[in-house]
């Protein structure tokens, strides 16, 4: 009768010891943004990536500050979101978004019971609720072996995003590894990321270009490559966090913005 | 309040053995893992149990968030060594997150197998399928909505039998 007593007492003052911690803040406010939606991840995510449910459930379940989607256009220029090379992979189509017209992709069914969003939508759930939009936008057709029209692409986002206000478009990021996709945007409010792991060529060209930040992951930062970043004054974003592992190394650094498969768990970690 | 009713209700109507258990529990989900410590009243094949569950940050929460559970189950196959419970519990949890407030509630079938180990003590596995459902309220109206998603969990807990009623 005594020990389940004391086991009770213990696990009580173990629970409220919990409750009781308080940490210093290790980066707070540091804005958490959700990897296509609330996660890229399988094992991970509750709703197939970058979907209306994963998009939603990241703003108003997770309370993620925002969201980053694989942005791919079409043959008849609408950008619609999609991250593999192949239609086949997820829809009942085959072939590539960018050989693909938009009303073709309204009629499949992406990951079985759900649909391939346009980006327009996005724009709309987040410019209500304030939060911010990183577009990982796609350059390639797989299926043609070239690359997207460039022009096309800056006309079509300037269609996009003409209605909103300058602050509205400034919580809107556009990343790329293909630095002429980028330099074909002409919108002035909008942000522009520069994806590398190479960190000094990144410095180089928001230096020579109008590039805002820089979009890196987090296997292969460092705190050298960190102090390079904030020596030059360049913001940044790190990717890459799924793990528990990568989330306690990732406390090692501040940057501006952090895009996880893991929003809950990210932002403890770093308040 | 019901717990409660039930338990004393039981006790002194029942010509069968009764029991209360206190237990201890751990379990991994699609919300995250859980700690649970509760009791559980058992009248015949009939088992109630009450706890309060703790989850830690990971998948849904970002805050240490505790929440009641419920359970009853049936025993379905039971002789002195090992019984096989079939039933349904439910959970509840609330957290504000900003100016978001999250609702969530997560019923469903449970398969627990448990085997005496000991004078008192008895270990159980469990296995649980059913929906989560999470219900987002805010000031803005564009923020309400049900998000609805099956979850699974396995869990493993540990009972000690604190009481027994007396044989008949």
């Amino acid at each position: 009768m005594k020990w389940p007593l004391l086991s009770i007492i213990v696990c009580g003052i173990l629970l409220s010891l919990s409750f009781a911690c308080e940490k210093q803040a290790i980066h707070p406010n540091v804005p958490i943004i959700g990897h296509a939606g609330a996660s890229l991840s399988q094992e991970r995510a509750v709703y197939p990536p970058n979907s209306e449910a994963s998009i939603l459930y990241a703003l108003d379940v997770l309370n993620a500050d925002g969201v980053e989607v694989d942005v791919q256009m079409t043959k008849d220029c609408v950008l619609v979101l999609y991250h593999n090379d192949f239609l086949e992979d997820y829809t009942d189509l085959t072939g590539c978004i960018n050989s693909t017209n938009f009303a073709e992709l309204q009629n499949t069914t992406y990951y079985r019971n759900h649909r391939i969003v346009p980006l327009n939508e996005v724009i709309q759930w987040t410019v209500a609720r304030e939060k911010r939009l990183h577009i990982d936008m796609k350059i390639n057709n797989y299926c043609t072996y070239q690359y997207i029209d460039f022009s096309a692409f800056n006309f079509t986002l300037a269609s996009s995003i003409a209605h909103l206000s300058p602050s509205q478009k400034e919580k809107i990021t556009i990343n790329s590894s293909h630095l002429p996709l980028l330099l074909a945007i002409q919108d002035e409010d909008v942000k522009i990321s520069f994806e590398t792991k190479d960190i000094p060529l990144g410095i180089q060209h928001t230096q020579n270009h109008a590039i805002d930040k820089i979009t890196t992951t987090l296997a292969g930062f460092t705190l050298e490559k960190e102090k390079l970043l904030n020596q030059a004054g360049v913001d940044y974003c790190l990717f890459g966090i799924k793990t528990n592992a990568e989330m306690n190394e990732l406390k090692k650094y501040k940057p501006q913005e952090i895009i996880t498969d893991n929003i809950p768990s990210t932002r403890k970690k770093m308040n | 309040m019901l717990f409660t009713t039930l338990v004393s209700g039981f006790s002194i109507s029942g010509k069968a053995q009764n029991s209360l258990d206190l237990f201890g529990q751990v379990g991994l989900n699609r919300i995250g893992v859980g700690t649970e410590l509760g009791a559980r009243f058992v009248h015949q094949k009939h088992n109630f149990q009450i706890g309060l569950r703790l989850y830690e940050p990971d998948l849904v929460f970002e805050k240490n968030t505790l929440g009641t559970s419920l359970a009853y189950t049936y025993s379905f196959r039971s002789d002195r060594k090992m019984k096989l419970n079939l039933g349904l519990g439910t959970s509840f949890f609330f957290e504000k997150k900003g100016t978001n407030r999250l609702m969530l509630i997560d019923p469903k079938i449970l398969v627990q197998p448990n085997w005496l180990i000991g004078n008192k003590l008895t270990i159980q596995l469990s296995g649980g399928i059913g929906p989560t459902i999470n219900r987002t309220t805010s000031e803005l109206p564009i923020n309400q909505k049900n998000f609805v998603y099956l979850n699974y969990e396995m869990a493993i807990a540990v009972y000690y039998r604190l009481w027994n009623s007396p044989k008949p």
